[in-house]
């Protein structure tokens, strides 16, 4: 089965004002400590992120643990003020809107849980746990929200007599879905959703990846696709981010990105994931290290601590910023042009998928001949 | 393979079984794995969660709950040893932590939280690394024994590290110092259980790296236990795939990859996403539960080339080539 990319669908509608925009977006958590419980540094977990959100796209957010991924998701969707910076919702923005109106649109905004184990009620049945939020946002009688719950658990693949157990008798892909199935409920616009393929097997995590994929088109939906993975962010998304202790350092058409890394920290993030090729050496553009930590940025360029293209005198004179780099693509980096990737590196990693590809075709021949005798 | 190459594995495990006796009945949680590991290699155990992998290597350990678990039958030779054999005393006292030992997965939990990570290394020289492998016994070695391995396994200023506790450290720190513990006593077999699940790419990346080195710096054998098949490309030599519970392939890793033969192996790799693939593929249905399972192929449910033959009865190795083993009726 296909997983394919709907964005076609939608293109009339993505030409009018972006559905989500993040302007210049803050989020600094303080750090107290010593007797008086004074403010003694600034976390800078979100640290000035513009992001433009077309309606029916799915745009990745990708990066180690720590950089701010998360913290971003949740201070769009307003679980977390934001420090500065402005979130718009089809064109509004959101800190200036009145409650009423705010918890009407917010309802369009929906933030799926990284852990879907830790975000339902232990003690409620899954019925109640779905039927909560319809209860809060809606004045539909009791008969008309079960109705809606059980359509919903019926669109992403499940029964009705998962409605009656309890999170813990579920499995963790069971969960994914009931987890959809509950904001979904809600009608949304925007899911953002926070490494939705978290600790599921492969197989288990290609058919949550289908369903999203599914219920996208089925729902019109707009994705946040918030992951450390850049493997599924190739499949699943139109547009990437990569982001880097709270800013983004690259930005672009997915295949763009992919393809061409602008910025030495996506080039090293696609060098550390491992191929499916036994036997072929190990690119070398690994990072050493880990991040420094956000209390304690380095100067400059917040990667040139770990950098291999490092410059003294530039890097660490002052940060970059986003540039342009090909048709929306850009990247924040003083020496992106002599990242351009050359010829032969695309037609390596482009020709190995069809070598692959052949060799398996072969071997399931093979398979179906023994299967005739 | 013959008798004389399969007495020369270090670690054998021949036909072993194993159930959970549960409140909901008899979980069988393994049915007759068979593996055998060389010296100085590293064998690939992979597959989904709940597929036995962990309770496969817990059992090599003799670290497996009784009750509610129980070995039905079968054998683990390590060396010349019979494990199954050996009292509890005897397998703490000669072969858990010296001759074998365990990376795990989770790495809050293994070290103890109120001592330094000092002491702790130490513990493994005082308790478990004396007199073996020729190892010098003067004072301070033991320091410097430490201390190399740390700079071994990529950790800045190793006498700083040694005064922290576990806590003061990030995830991929904790995963080399275990690592470093576990190569410390130099053990004839590391059973690594999922050691780089919890990290990200980047630092996963380096942790295979220092692996690699450090196993061919001290030629020890390696059952490598992971769900990751990006992970067996890096680092192992020969891999085996188990499904619920089963051996279902065992191959040199680049065969696996190249030509496997088990429609489940074929659907597990082509569910893998790689940076090379814009679509993947899915297994239908689901995993099994291992209660009053089927008599036949523990794969029928969801294999799209079943036989007839393949509901009621088990499939017996085949040997696909000659390091190339099978379990399955299509082959056989």
């Amino acid at each position: 089965m296909r997983i394919t990319r709907f964005s076609a669908i939608f293109l009339d509608e993505a030409m009018t004002s972006p559905l989500l925009e993040i302007r210049a977006l803050k989020r600094y958590f303080p750090v107290r400590s010593g007797l008086l419980h004074r403010i003694t540094g600034l976390l800078r977990a979100v640290d000035g992120v513009s992001l433009e959100v077309n309606a029916g796209e799915v745009i990745g957010i990708v990066g180690e643990s720590g950089c701010g991924k998360t913290t971003l998701g949740k201070t769009v969707q307003g679980i977390y003020r934001p420090t500065a910076g402005e979130i718009f919702l089809e064109g509004k923005p959101l800190s200036r809107l009145p409650a009423k109106d705010l918890r009407r649109l917010g309802l369009s905004l929906q933030y799926v849980h990284q852990d879907p184990l830790a975000s339902f009620d232990p003690w409620w049945p899954m019925a109640r746990s779905l039927d909560e939020p319809l209860r809060a946002h809606t004045d539909l009688p009791w008969s008309e929200r079960m109705e809606r719950v059980v359509r919903i658990v019926k669109a992403v693949g499940l029964d009705t007599e998962h409605l009656e157990c309890f999170p813990h008798e579920l499995s963790g892909g069971q969960l994914r879905r009931l987890t959809l199935a509950r904001v979904l409920a809600l009608n949304p616009r925007v899911l953002i959703l926070d490494e939705p393929t978290a600790s599921l097997d492969v197989s288990v995590q290609a058919r949550i990846l289908k369903l999203l994929s599914d219920l996208r088109s089925e729902f019109k939906l707009t994705y946040v696709f918030i992951s450390h993975d850049l493997r599924i962010v190739r499949i699943m998304c139109d547009r990437v981010a990569v982001m880097y202790l709270g800013k983004v350092v690259e930005i672009g058409p997915t295949e763009a990105v992919l393809r061409d890394p602008r910025h030495p920290y996506t080039r090293a993030l696609l060098a550390a994931i491992p191929r499916l090729s036994p036997g072929e050496p190990q690119d070398e553009n690994l990072l050493e290290g880990e991040p420094p930590s956000p209390l304690f940025l380095p100067q400059g360029c917040r990667f040139s601590s770990r950098c291999p293209l490092f410059q003294e005198g530039l890097c660490n004179a002052s940060e970059p910023a986003l540039s342009p780099i090909g048709p929306g693509h850009e990247a924040a980096c003083f020496r992106s042009a002599e990242l351009s990737t050359s010829e032969e590196t695309v037609a390596r990693v482009g020709g190995f998928g069809l070598e692959k590809a052949e060799k398996r075709e072969g071997s399931k021949m093979r398979i179906g001949e023994s299967d005739a005798s | 393979m013959n008798r004389t190459a399969e007495e020369s594995h270090l670690l054998r495990i021949k036909n072993l079984a194993l159930e959970f006796h549960t409140e909901r009945g008899v979980v069988q949680a393994l049915d007759g794995v068979n593996l055998a590991v060389a010296k100085g290699e590293v064998l690939g155990l992979v597959g989904e969660s709940g597929c036995g992998k962990t309770v496969t290597g817990r059992s090599v350990l003799g670290l497996i709950p009784c009750p509610p678990g129980r070995i039905v039958r079968g054998e683990i030779w390590l060396d010349q040893e019979n494990l199954m054999t050996l009292s509890q005393e005897n397998l703490r006292s000669r072969v858990r932590g010296s001759r074998i030992t365990l990376v795990p997965q989770d790495t809050l939990g293994p070290l103890n939280p109120v001592h330094t990570v000092g002491t702790q290394m130490g513990d493994i020289l005082k308790y478990k690394g004396r007199s073996r492998n020729g190892r010098p016994n003067r004072p301070g070695s033991d320091h410097q024994e430490i201390l190399d391995l740390l700079r071994a396994v990529h950790l800045p200023d190793p006498d700083k590290i040694l005064a922290k506790y576990p806590a003061e450290l990030s995830g991929g720190q904790r995963q080399r110092i275990l690592i470093a513990m576990a190569f410390l006593p130099r053990p004839e077999l590391i059973i690594a259980d999922e050691p780089t699940t919890a990290l990200d790419v980047t630092v996963q990346a380096q942790i295979l790296k220092i692996f690699r080195d450090l196993v061919a710096r001290d030629g020890c054998s390696v059952l490598f236990i992971t769900h990751d098949m990006g992970v067996v490309a890096a680092i192992c030599d020969r891999v085996s795939v188990m499904y619920a519970g089963q051996i279902a392939e065992t191959a040199p890793v680049r065969k696996l990859f190249e030509s496997p033969r088990h429609p489940y192996t074929v659907k597990l790799l082509d569910s893998v996403p790689s940076p090379e693939k814009k679509e993947i593929s899915q297994i239908p249905g689901t995993v099994p539960t291992l209660i009053n399972i089927n008599k036949g192929c523990r794969f029928y449910d969801r294999c799209p080339q079943r036989l007839d033959r393949c509901r009621d009865h088990k499939p017996g190795l085949t040997q696909a080539d000659e390091d190339h083993a099978v379990f399955c009726h299509l082959f056989g």
